[in-house]
C-alpha cells in the first residue's frame, strides 16, 4: 500500500497495521419511520482479515445493504462497534471520515452507481480527485483502470451510451480507481446476464489477489459466493452462518 | 386614469374582464367535466409549501409589474389633480384678451397672462346680465394680475418674483373666498391702498407677518405695502404651484392703480361654476356653451384652465404607467419563461406518478386540464398577490418621485379599482396561458426526456410534431417578415427574420442533422443579423422602414435567446476553462466538475435560467449605458452655449441698461465677459404653426441681440444651403428680420415617449440630410394678437440643452410681436468668478427689477440629479425582474436536490466533503447567473454602442461613447451575490443529505 501514500496529505487510520481490517462487534441498526419499527441489524458481529474476499448472502431484506453501509461508515449504527484497521469511525469527523473513503475505499452500490452528466473516464477518475491527485495523473491513472476492465474504447460515453455490463465496469474500475483497501461491493452483478457477471466477478478476484484488497461483497448469487473465500449467510437481521 | 397608450382604460378592463371569464370558464368547465382530475391538480398545491411560495413568487410578476406602473400613474394623475384643485380652488376658467380662438392652457402660470390686453369691465357686467340664469354658472370676478418683485427693507428678504392679484371684493365669495390661517373670512374691502393680504409661503421667504411693511416695484416705481393679514396659499393670494414663492391680494381698484390700468380695464375675469373645487370641473363644458356664443366675434376669449390643467394631470399619468409597462416588459418576458421553466420542472417531478395516472387510463389531455386546474388555482392567487404587492411597490416609487419633485407637485400615493382589475385580470390571463402551452407541453410532448438528465433521443412521433411545429412557425415567420414590409413596421420584419432560422433549425434537426449544428448555426445567423452594425444590414431591409420604442424590446429578446441558445449548446467550451482552472484550484476540481457538468447536460433549464439573467441585465445595462451617454450629451460644455448665468425677468420692470443698473446696484461689472439679451413671448404666450392646416402648437420665441449672436456657442446641427458656416447662419439672422434658428428640442425624436403637452413641433425635418430645407412657420402672441412669418434656416445642436426656443433678430421680434413678456439676460462672467455667488449679487442688485439670476452650471446640476434620480428609479422599478432570475434558480436548485439525492449520496461516499458538494451546487448557480450576466450584458453594451454612433444618433451631437461601468458592475454584482444567497439553501440542504438514505431508491 505504500505506492499511494505519495497522494496522501495525512494517515487516518494505518491499514497496515493489523491483519483483521474490519471488526464489529454487537452492532445494532434499527429503522424507525413513523410507527413502523424495523430491526435491520440485531447484534451483528464480524471479523474479515486483510485480503479477503468475503461474501454477504441472504433473502431480500435480511440487512445485507444496512450492514455494509455501517460497515464502511455510510451510516450510522444504534449500538456496538466498528474498527476498521482499529480505529472507531463513527468518532472521526464527517470530513476525515470523507477523506477515508476516498482514498482507502471504493463503492460499488446496488443502485445509482454513476454521474449520468459524466462519461466514463470523468467517473472513473472522481475518487482520484477528490483525494487530491493532478488532474493529468488522475485522467492517466483512469484510463489504465479502465483499459483493464475492458473499456479503453468507451471512455468518453455518457453511462446512458453504455450497456448495463459496461456501466457496471466503470463502477468497478472507479471503485479500484484509487487502489483502495476495501471494496465495498452491493449486488456488482444484480444486473448483468450470467456470463457478463462471471467477467465482472472473475476481474474482481483477480485484482484480489492481486492487491490484497479486501472485497466486501453482497449477492444473492451462490455463484458468486462460490467465488469468495468466505460466505456469511444474514436472516433477518442476524448473521446465521459464516464460513465456506 | 382613462386611457393608456391611446385606448381607453374601460375598454382595455372589460376586454380583459371577458377573457378573464372565460380563463375561469374553462377552469369551471373542467371541475364539472372531469371533478376528479380538478382535485387531482388543485391536490398538488400543498404538497411541497416551499416550492409552492417559489410558484407564487414567479407567476405573480406580471401581476406586479403592471400593477406598480399603472398604479404610478395613477398617483402622478391625483397628485397633480389634487394640486390643480388645491391651487385654483373655485376658479374653473378664465377670460382673457386675445385676438385668436382659444388655446389650450398648458402650465399653471399661464393662467395668468403677462402684459396682455386688458379685458374691459363692461364685459364682466354683460356677462353677469346675460348668464344670470346658467345654472352651471357660479360667478364672475375681475382679475388684475402682475409678477412683481417684493424687497424687506435693504433687501435682507427678497424674492424677483410675487404675484400680485387685484380681486373684485364683491365677487371673491363665490371663489371660496379669501380665509386667514385661523380660517376667518377676510373681508378685501377692509384694506385700504397699501395693505395687502400675504400668502403664508410668501410670508414665510420674506419673514413678515402682519402689520410688517415691505417694497414692491411696478413700471420700475417702488411702492410700499402693510401686511394686513397673513392668508391661506391659493391661486386667489398667487400662488399657483406648490414651490411657487407666492404672491399677495389687493383689492382691485388699488391693482389697477399700480399697474396704470382704468378702473374700467382688467387682465381677466375668473369664472367659477356651479359646486365645489372639484365639481365645479364638470360643469366646464356647459359653462363653456354658455359663455362661448357672448364672446364670438369679440377679442375675448374663455379659456377652461381647470379642464385642461387636470388634462395634463391625465397625460402625465399616461405617461409615466407607459414608460414602467414598457420597461416592465423584459421583467414580464422573464416571468413568462419562468412560469414555463416551474411547469417543466413541475412534470419531471411529477413523471412517474403521471406515468402511473397515464397507465391508469388517464387521458393525455385529462393530464393538462390537471395541470390547468393547478395552474389556475395557483394564477388565481398570485395575482392577487402580485396586485397588492404591485400597489406597495408604487407607494415605494411614489416616495421616491416625492423626494425628486416634491417641490413642483405634492405626490399622493393613490390607486383606482379600474387600474388593480386591469392589472389582476391581466396578470391571469398572460399567466393563464403561458400556463396551457406549458401544460399541454409537459403532458403531451415527451419534452421531460429532454430536460431530465438521461437523455433520451425524442420518439418519432415527437419529432414529427416538432416537424410541424417547424414548419407553422416557418410559415408564421414567412407572414410576418411580408407584413413588416408591406406595413413597413420594422418590429414584424426584424421578428419574421430572426424566427426563420430558428424553426429552420427545428425541421433540419428533423432530418437528422446533428442538433447542435443546426441550433448553433440558426442562433448564430440571428445573433449576427442582431449584432451587425446596422448600416451593414440595412441593405437587407426594405426602404422606409420605422420602429419605435418597442424595437428596443423586441432587439432584446431576440439578441438574449439567440445568445442563449449558442452558449448552452456550446457550453462544453467551459470545460477546458474548467480543467484549466483545476490545475489551480485542485481541491475544489470536482466541485466545479460536477457543477459545470450538470447544467450542461439539462439545457431546457440552463438556459431558461441564463435567458431570464441575460433579459434583465440587458435592459439594465443598455438603459443605464444609453442614459449615461445621454447625459453626456446634454450636460456637455456647450450646454449653456457658454454662458455662466442667467438673468430672468419678467415685463413689468424692464431694465435699460444692464451694465447701468448692475453699476448702480453696487455690482463690480468688470466681472462680466460679456451679456446679451434675449427678449422672450413664453410658452404658452406665443404660438407657432407651419401651416394654416396645422394646429397652434405653444412655443418660446426669443428675439436675440448682437452680443448673443457673436458671442454664444450654439452649434448646428444643420442649416440652410447657400450659407457658408454656421456664423454665416447667425449673421443672416442677425441681419434680416424673416429669418430664425430653432432649437433641436422641436424636432421630433423617432422612437421617444412623447410626455408633454401641445408644444410646436417641428415635423419633417430629415437631420441626417446635408441641408435644411428651409420652414417657414407662423408665429403668434397671445398678448396682443400679432401674428407673422419667418422662415427657419437652421437648428440648433442637442448640446444645447439649456437655452431653447425660436431665435430671431431684436428687429424682427419686435416687428412681429411689439411686446415680449420678458427677458433672458446671459452673462458670461470672467474667468475666477464664482457664478453662483456672482448671480447672487446680480440677483440682489437687480431686486427691483424683479430679476432672478442663476448660475447655468446650478441649474444645470439641479436638472440632472432629477434626472438621474427618474433613471434610478426607473432602473430599480426594472431590477425586479432579477427577482424572477433568482426564484427562477431557486427552483432550478431546490428541484436538482432532489433529483440528484441518490447521487449526492453516492459522491458523498466516494470522497465530496459536505462542503464540496453545497460548493457544487453554489458554483453552479454562480456560473449560470454569470453566463446570463455577461452575455445580457455585453449584448446590452453593443446595442448602446451601436445606437449611439449610428448615424442617426450622430445627426443629434458627436459624443464618445462611454460606458457607466460602475452602475454595470453593481447590477451584475447584484444578481450574482442575490443568486448566490438563493442558491446557499438549497446548497445546504444537498450537503446534509443522509448518505445511506440517499442510495437506497425512493
Ligand atoms: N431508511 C429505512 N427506513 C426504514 N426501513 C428501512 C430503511 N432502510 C432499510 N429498511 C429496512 O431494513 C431492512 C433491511 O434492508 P436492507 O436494504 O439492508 O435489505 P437487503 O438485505 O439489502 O435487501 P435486498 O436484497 O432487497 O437489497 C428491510 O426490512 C428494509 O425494509
Ligand atoms: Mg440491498
Amino acid at each position: 500500500m505504500s505506492q499511494k501514500t505519495a497522494s496522501k496529505d495525512e494517515v487516518i487510520v494505518d491499514l497496515d497495521a493489523q491483519d483483521a481490517i474490519i471488526e464489529a462487534s454487537g452492532v445494532v441498526k434499527t429503522y424507525e419511520s413513523g410507527r413502523i419499527r424495523v430491526e435491520a441489524l440485531k447484534s451483528v458481529d464480524l471479523t474479515v482479515n486483510r485480503g479477503e474476499m468475503v461474501a454477504i448472502m441472504g433473502p431480500s431484506g435480511c440487512g445485507k445493504t444496512t450492514l455494509l453501509n455501517c460497515l464502511s461508515g455510510l451510516d450510522e449504527i444504534d449500538s456496538g462497534s466498528i474498527l476498521i484497521a482499529g480505529t472507531d469511525l463513527a468518532k472521526l469527523s464527517d470530513n476525515k471520515r470523507t477523506a477515508f473513503r476516498a482514498q482507502d475505499m471504493g463503492f460499488i452500490f446496488q443502485f445509482y452507481n454513476l454521474l449520468p452528466v459524466l462519461n466514463a473516464v470523468e467517473n472513473t477518475e472522481l475518487p482520484l480527485l477528490v483525494s487530491g491527485v493532478g488532474t493529468r495523473e488522475a485522467r492517466e491513472r483512469a484510463l489504465a483502470i479502465l483499459d483493464m476492465v475492458g473499456l479503453n474504447d468507451w471512455s468518453t460515453h455518457r453511462p446512458a451510451e453504455l450497456s448495463g455490463g459496461q456501466r457496471q465496469r466503470v463502477t468497478i474500475a472507479r471503485a479500484l480507481v484509487n487502489d483502495p483497501a476495501i471494496v465495498w461491493a452491493d449486488e456488482p452483478t444484480g444486473d448483468l446476464d450470467s456470463s457478463t457477471a462471471d467477467e465482472v466477478m472473475a476481474l474482481m478476484r483477480d485484482l484480489n489477489q492481486r492487491n490484497r484488497q479486501t472485497f466486501v461483497v453482497v449477492t444473492h448469487d451462490p455463484r458468486i459466493g462460490d467465488m469468495c473465500d468466505r460466505i456469511i449467510q444474514m436472516h433477518d437481521g442476524e448473521i446465521v452462518s459464516d464460513g465456506r | 386614469m382613462e386611457n393608456i397608450f391611446g385606448i381607453p382604460m374601460t375598454s382595455i378592463m372589460n376586454v380583459l374582464l371577458v377573457i378573464f371569464g372565460l380563463c375561469l370558464l374553462v377552469g369551471a368547465w373542467i371541475l364539472l367535466r372531469n371533478r376528479v382530475i380538478f382535485r387531482m391538480g388543485v391536490r398538488n398545491i400543498p404538497r411541497r409549501p416551499a416550492q409552492t411560495v417559489l410558484i407564487i413568487v414567479g407567476l405573480m410578476l406580471s401581476t406586479l409589474i403592471v400593477a406598480a406602473a399603472l398604479t404610478t400613474g395613477d398617483t402622478l394623475n391625483h397628485s397633480i389633480r389634487a394640486d390643480v384643485y388645491n391651487y385654483l380652488g373655485h376658479t374653473d376658467q378664465i377670460i382673457v384678451h386675445s385676438s385668436e380662438e382659444a388655446v389650450e392652457a398648458t402650465d399653471m402660470e399661464q393662467a395668468v397672462p403677462e402684459g396682455g390686453g386688458t379685458v374691459p369691465t363692461s364685459l364682466l357686467e354683460e356677462l353677469r346680465a346675460e348668464t344670470a340664469d346658467v345654472g352651471a354658472i357660479d360667478g364672475f370676478m375681475g382679475v388684475v394680475a402682475e409678477q412683481v418683485p417684493a424687497v424687506v427693507g435693504d433687501g435682507t428678504f427678497a424674492e424677483p418674483v410675487t404675484a400680485m392679484t387685484g380681486l373684485e371684493a364683491e365677487a371673491i365669495e363665490a371663489f371660496g373666498g379669501l380665509r386667514d390661517l385661523e380660517g376667518n373670512t377676510i373681508d378685501l374691502d377692509s384694506l385700504s391702498d397699501g395693505e395687502v393680504v400675504l400668502s403664508e409661503t410668501l410670508s414665510e421667504s420674506l419673514n413678515l407677518e402682519a402689520g410688517d411693511a415691505f417694497t414692491v416695484f411696478v413700471q420700475n416705481a417702488p411702492h410700499e405695502m402693510t401686511v394686513f393679514a397673513v392668508g391661506e396659499d391659493s391661486y386667489l393670494t398667487g400662488v399657483q404651484t406648490p414651490g411657487m414663492p407666492g404672491g399677495f391680494a389687493i383689492p382691485l381698484s388699488y391693482a389697477q392703480e399700480l399697474t396704470g390700468l382704468d378702473s374700467d380695464e382688467l387682465n381677466m375675469i375668473a369664472v367659477t361654476n356651479s359646486g365645489d373645487e372639484v365639481s365645479g370641473a364638470d360643469r366646464t363644458d356647459e359653462a363653456m356653451a354658455a359663455i362661448e356664443p357672448l364672446l364670438a366675434g369679440t377679442q375675448f376669449n374663455i379659456n377652461a384652465v381647470k379642464q385642461s390643467l387636470l388634462e395634463e394631470a391625465e397625460l402625465a399619468g399616461n405617461a409615466f404607467s407607459s414608460i414602467f409597462v414598457v420597461l416592465g416588459m423584459f421583467s414580464i418576458a422573464a416571468g413568462i419563461l419562468l412560469i414555463f421553466l416551474i411547469f417543466v420542472l413541475l412534470a419531471a417531478e411529477r413523471k412517474p406518478e403521471m406515468g402511473m395516472a397515464r397507465a391508469v387510463g388517464l387521458k393525455r389531455r385529462q393530464l393538462t386540464q390537471m395541470y390547468i386546474a393547478e395552474g389556475l388555482t395557483y394564477d388565481l392567487a398570485a395575482a392577487a398577490v402580485g396586485a397588492a404587492l404591485g400597489v406597495g411597490v408604487a407607494w415605494v416609487i411614489a416616495d421616491v418621485i416625492a423626494r425628486l419633485i416634491g417641490d413642483f407637485i405634492q405626490i399622493e400615493p393613490s390607486v383606482t379599482w379600474q387600474s388593480l382589475v386591469i392589472a389582476y385580470t391581466l396578470g391571469v390571463v398572460i399567466t393563464f396561458i403561458t400556463i396551457v402551452i406549458s401544460s399541454w407541453r409537459v403532458s403531451r410532448l415527451n419534452i421531460v426526456s429532454a430536460i431530465r438528465d438521461t437523455q433520451e433521443e425524442p420518439k418519432e412521433r415527437e419529432s414529427r410534431k416538432f416537424l410541424i411545429f417547424g414548419i407553422i412557425g416557418l410559415v408564421l415567420g414567412a407572414l410576418m417578415l411580408w407584413g413588416g414590409a408591406e406595413s413597413g413596421s420594422m418590429a414584424l420584419y426584424t421578428m419574421g427574420i430572426s424566427l426563420i432560422p430558428l424553426c429552420l433549425a427545428v425541421i433540419f434537426r428533423r432530418f437528422g442533422f446533428s442538433s447542435r449544428l443546426v441550433y448553433s448555426l440558426a442562433a448564430g445567423l440571428v445573433l449576427l443579423y442582431w449584432v451587425l452594425p446596422w448600416e451593414w444590414v440595412a441593405y437587407i431591409e426594405p426602404e422606409g422602414m420605422s420602429g419605435d420604442f418597442e424595437m428596443f424590446f423586441i432587439s432584446g429578446i431576440f439578441m438574449v435567446t439567440s445568445a442563449t441558445v449558442l452558449i448552452v449548446w456550446n457550453a462544453t467550451v467551459l470545460t477546458s476553462v474548467v480543467s484549466f482552472l483545476g490545475q489551480t484550484f485542485s481541491r475544489w476540481l470536482p466541485a466545479v466538475k460536477t457543477a459545470v457538468a450538470y447544467p450542461l447536460a439539462s439545457r431546457g433549464r440552463t438556459g431558461m435560467t441564463i435567458a431570464m439573467f441575460s433579459l434583465i441585465i440587458f435592459s439594465l445595462v443598455a438603459m443605464a449605458t444609453i442614459n449615461s451617454n445621454f447625459e453626456q450629451l446634454f450636460s456637455g460644455e456647450d450646454a449653456s452655449a457658454g454662458w455662466d448665468i442667467q438673468l430672468e425677468q419678467g415685463a413689468v420692470n424692464p431694465i435699460d441698461d444692464l451694465e447701468a443698473a448692475l453699476v448702480e446696484g453696487g455690482v463690480d461689472t468688470g466681472q462680466i465677459d460679456a451679456a446679451a439679451r434675449m427678449s422672450t413671448v413664453g410658452f404658452g404666450a406665443a404660438r407657432l404653426r407651419t401651416s394654416p392646416d396645422e394646429e397652434w402648437g405653444s412655443y418660446t420665441v426669443r428675439g436675440v441681440d448682437e452680443t448673443f449672436i457673436s458671442e454664444s456657442r450654439m452649434p448646428l446641427q444643420i442649416y440652410a444651403e447657400g450659407y457658408e458656416s454656421e456664423a454665416d447662419v447667425w449673421q443672416a439672422v442677425a441681419e434680416d428680420p424673416t429669418l430664425a434658428v430653432i432649437d433641436a428640442f422641436a424636432v421630433p425624436i423617432e422612437g421617444g415617449i412623447q410626455i408633454g403637452g401641445p408644444g410646436f413641433q417641428l415635423e419633417g425635418v430629415d437631420l441626417g440630410a446635408d441641408y435644411l430645407d428651409p420652414i417657414t412657420v407662423e408665429a403668434s402672441s397671445l398678448l396682443n394678437g400679432t401674428s407673422g412669418e419667418v422662415t427657419i434656416i437652421g437648428i440648433v445642436d442637442q448640446s444645447v440643452s439649456m437655452i431653447w426656443g425660436l431665435y430671431m433678430s431684436e428687429q424682427g421680434f419686435d416687428e412681429l410681436f411689439a411686446q415680449p413678456t420678458g427677458y433672458t439676460y446671459l452673462v458670461r462672467a470672467e474667468s475666477g468668478v464664482d457664478h453662483t455667488e456672482f448671480a447672487e449679487e446680480m440677483q440682489a442688485a437687480l431686486i427691483q427689477y424683479g430679476v432672478q439670476a442663476d448660475s447655468m452650471q446650478d441649474l444645470l446640476d439641479e436638472q440632472l440629479a432629477i434626472n438621474r434620480g427618474f433613471i434610478y428609479l426607473v432602473q430599480g422599478f426594472m431590477s425586479l425582474g432579477l427577482v424572477v432570475g433568482i426564484a427562477a434558480l431557486g427552483v432550478v436548485s431546490f428541484r436538482s436536490v432532489v433529483e440528484r439525492r441518490q447521487q449526492i449520496g453516492m459522491l458523498r461516499a466516494i470522497g465530496y466533503s459536505r462542503a464540496m458538494v453545497s460548493a457544487s451546487f453554489i458554483i453552479e448557480s454562480a456560473m449560470i447567473t454569470l453566463l446570463g450576466v455577461l452575455s445580457g450584458g455585453a449584448l446590452a453594451l453593443w446595442l448602446a454602442y451601436q445606437l449611439i454612433t449610428s448615424e442617426e444618433f450622430a445627426d443629434f451631437g458627436q459624443i464618445e461613447f462611454t460606458i457607466p461601468w460602475g452602475l454595470i458592475l453593481f447590477f451584475g454584482v447584484l444578481a450574482i451575490v442575490a443568486s448566490l444567497i438563493m442558491a446557499w439553501i438549497p446548497a445546504r440542504q444537498a450537503s446534509r443529505v443522509s448518505i445511506a438514505d440517499a442510495l437506497r431508491y425512493e
